[in-house]
C-alpha cells in the first residue's frame, strides 16, 4: 500500500520480462534502493526524471515508488515478496542523492551530482562524482571512487580502494588490500590497511591532518616540493627513506620519530609496523 | 538513528562543534543547520551524554554486564544505527583528564548507542582512530598500556560479538564467511605481533597506540558481520 500526504505519490508497476519505464520526480527526491541482489549501473541525466530498467525473471515485476521526498525501487516476486536476483540500469538527475544497499552484485554510479551511499558485501562498488556525502563500502569487492567531494568514506574489507581527484574530508579503510589516493585535495585524509599498501598522492594542506597506517604493506606518499609539515614516522621492523631532507625533531623509543617540513603546520603520521615508508617528491 | 542522519553532511561534524573545533563559518551553518534538524539536535544530545556518562567512567573497572545483551541486540534486527563520534569523549573538556583506556570508552559508548538506537554501524572508525591519536607532544593516556589492554570489557565484547557470528554464519554466504575469517585472521595475526613487540618495548607509545588501533579493528570488523548476520535475519 502506498502512502502520502502531501507528497508526491506514484506506484509504477510494470509487468514483463523485461522492465523499461520512467517516472518523473521532484527536484530533491533521493533515491532508495535497498537488498539489492544483482548489478545496479547508475547514469545521470539533466531530466527530473527516473528511468528504470531491469533484467528480471517472468514472475516477477519492479515497482516504483515515490513517498515523503524518497523514491524507492524494489523487485517483487509472484506472490509479492521481494525478487533476489535483479540487475538493473537506472538513469537518475544529476542532482539525486542515491542509497544503494545490496548484497550480491556491483555497484556502478557515474556522474552523481548529490550525496552517495552505496554498500554491498560481495562486489565492486564504482563511483564518479558524489558531493556533500560519499560512503561506500564492500565486504568483499574493490572500492573506486573519483571526482567526489564533501565527507568521504570508503570501506572494504577484502578489496582494493582506489580514489582520485577527491575533495573533502577523506577516510579510507581496508583489512586485506590497497590504499591509492591520487589527486587529492584535502585538509583531513585518513587512510589504512592491515594487510596493504597504502600509496597517496596529493596536497598537504597547511591547517590539514593525514594519516597512514598499513601493517605489513609498504607506504609512500608523494608530496608537493614545497609543504608545511610536521611529520611523524613509526614503524616495527620497517625502514623510512625521504626524497626531502630531514632534521629530526625528536626520536622516541619504539622507531618513532618526527621531523619539520617548512612552517611544520600540516600533520602527518606515517605508520608501517614492518613495511617500508617513503616520503618523495610528487607534483601538486 | 536513521538514513537521514547517515546523509547528513553535519552529523559527523557534530563532536567538532562541542570541542569548539569548527570555523566560526562552519559554526554559524551548525548552528542554522541544528534549528531545522531534529535529529541533528538529538544526536548533539547523545554526544554530550556520552561525554558526561564516559566522564563518569574515570577510575572505575567497567560495570561487569556491559556488554551482556548487546550482541544478542545487535543480532535483532533493529535496523542501522549511526555514528557516535568517541573522539568528543577524548577531547571534551573534563575537569580532569579522562584516565579510561579506550576499549572502555568503546564498551561503554557502544552500550550507549545500542540502547539509544539498536545494533549496526556502531562505531565510527573515525572516532575511535581519532580517540587514539597520538598527539605531538603529549604523553599516552594510560600509563600502563600493556595491562589496560587486557580490559575484561574488550574481551567480553569480542568473545560476544565472535559468537553472535558463530550463531549467524549460516545465514551468510559462505564465500562471505570465507572473507571475514580470513580478515579477522589477518588482524589477529596483527595484533599477535603487535604483543610481541610490546612486550619487548613496553614503554613505547606508538607500539601502544598501534595495538590499540589494531583491536579497535577487530571490534570494528566483529560488529559490522554481526550487522551483516541481523541484516540476513
Amino acid at each position: 500500500m502506498v502512502t502520502g500526504i502531501g507528497a508526491g505519490l506514484l506506484l509504477a508497476l510494470v509487468q514483463g520480462w523485461q522492465t523499461d519505464t520512467t517516472v518523473t520526480v521532484e527536484r530533491g527526491t533521493r533515491l532508495e534502493i535497498s537488498r539489492l541482489g544483482g548489478d545496479v549501473t547508475v547514469d545521470t541525466w539533466n531530466r527530473n526524471a527516473i528511468r528504470v530498467r531491469a533484467e528480471h525473471g517472468s514472475t516477477e515485476h519492479i515497482e516504483v515508488r515515490i513517498v515523503g521526498g524518497t523514491a524507492t525501487v524494489a523487485a517483487r516476486g509472484q506472490r509479492g515478496g521481494r525478487a533476489h536476483i535483479v540487475d538493473y540500469a537506472l538513469t537518475l538527475p544529476t542532482w539525486m542523492d542515491i542509497n544503494l544497499t545490496g548484497t550480491y552484485g556491483d555497484l556502478t554510479v557515474n556522474g552523481a551530482g548529490g550525496r552517495v551511499v552505496a554498500e554491498t558485501v560481495e562486489g565492486d562498488v564504482l563511483v564518479t562524482g558524489g558531493r556533500d556525502l560519499v560512503s561506500l563500502r564492500s565486504i568483499e569487492g574493490d572500492i573506486e571512487l573519483s571526482d567526489a567531494s564533501g565527507e568521504i568514506t570508503l570501506y572494504a574489507v577484502d578489496g582494493t580502494i582506489r580514489a582520485r581527484n577527491l575533495d573533502g574530508r577523506v577516510t579510507a579503510e581496508t583489512v586485506d588490500g590497497d590504499i591509492v589516493l591520487s589527486g587529492v585535495q584535502s585538509s583531513d585524509v585518513t587512510a589504512t590497511t592491515v594487510d596493504g599498501n597504502v600509496d597517496y598522492s596529493g596536497a598537504l594542506r597547511d591547517d590539514g591532518r593525514y594519516r597512514f597506517i598499513t601493517h605489513d604493506g609498504d607506504l609512500v606518499v608523494s608530496v608537493p616540493e614545497r609543504v608545511n609539515a610536521t611529520v611523524s614516522v613509526a614503524t616495527f621492523s620497517g625502514t623510512f627513506e625521504s626524497d626531502f631532507p630531514v632534521t629530526l625533531r625528536e626520536a622516541r623509543r619504539g622507531r618513532r620519530f618526527s621531523f619539520v617540513l617548512g612552517s611544520g603546520s600540516a600533520r602527518v603520521e606515517l605508520e608501517s609496523f614492518e613495511g617500508a615508508i617513503r616520503l618523495l617528491r610528487g607534483s601538486p | 538513528m536513521n538514513d537521514q542522519t547517515m546523509n547528513d553532511p553535519w552529523t559527523e561534524r557534530l563532536s567538532e562543534y562541542l570541542d569548539g573545533e569548527l570555523t566560526a563559518s562552519e559554526r554559524r551553518d551548525l548552528e542554522a543547520h541544528l534549528m531545522t534538524c531534529e535529529t541533528c539536535r538529538s544526536v548533539l544530545d547523545e554526544l554530550r551524554a556520552v561525554i558526561v556518562r564516559a566522564g563518569a567512567l574515570e577510575d572505575r573497572p567497567p560495570v561487569r554486564d556491559l556488554w551482556a545483551g548487546i550482541a544478542a541486540r545487535i543480532g535483532g534486527g533493529e535496523g542501522r544505527a549511526g555514528v557516535i563520534d568517541l573522539e568528543t569523549a577524548r577531547r571534551a573538556r573534563m575537569p580532569r583528564r579522562l584516565q579510561v583506556s579506550w576499549p572502555v570508552l568503546a564498551a561503554a559508548a557502544a552500550a550507549l548507542m545500542v540502547a539509544s538506537a539498536g545494533g549496526g554501524w556502531l562505531l565510527s572508525a573515525r572516532a575511535l582512530r581519532g580517540s587514539l591519536a597520538a598527539v605531538p607532544g603529549e604523553q599516552p593516556a594510560f600509563a600502563s598500556p600493556a595491562a589496560r589492554f587486557a580490559e575484561p570489557s574488550y574481551e567480553r565484547a569480542v568473545r560476544d560479538l565472535t559468537l553472535a557470528l558463530e550463531e549467524g554464519r549460516a545465514r551468510l554466504d559462505t564465500a562471505t564467511v570465507r572473507v571475514l575469517e580470513h580478515s579477522l585472521g589477518r588482524i589477529d595475526a596483527a595484533i599477535v605481533q603487535a604483543r610481541r613487540a610490546l612486550a619487548a618495548d613496553p614503554a613505547s607509545e606508538y607500539l601502544n597506540n598501534y595495538l590499540a588501533e589494531t583491536m579497535r579493528r577487530k571490534l570494528e570488523l566483529l560488529r559490522r558481520a554481526a550487522a551483516l548476520v541481523s541484516a540476513e535475519s
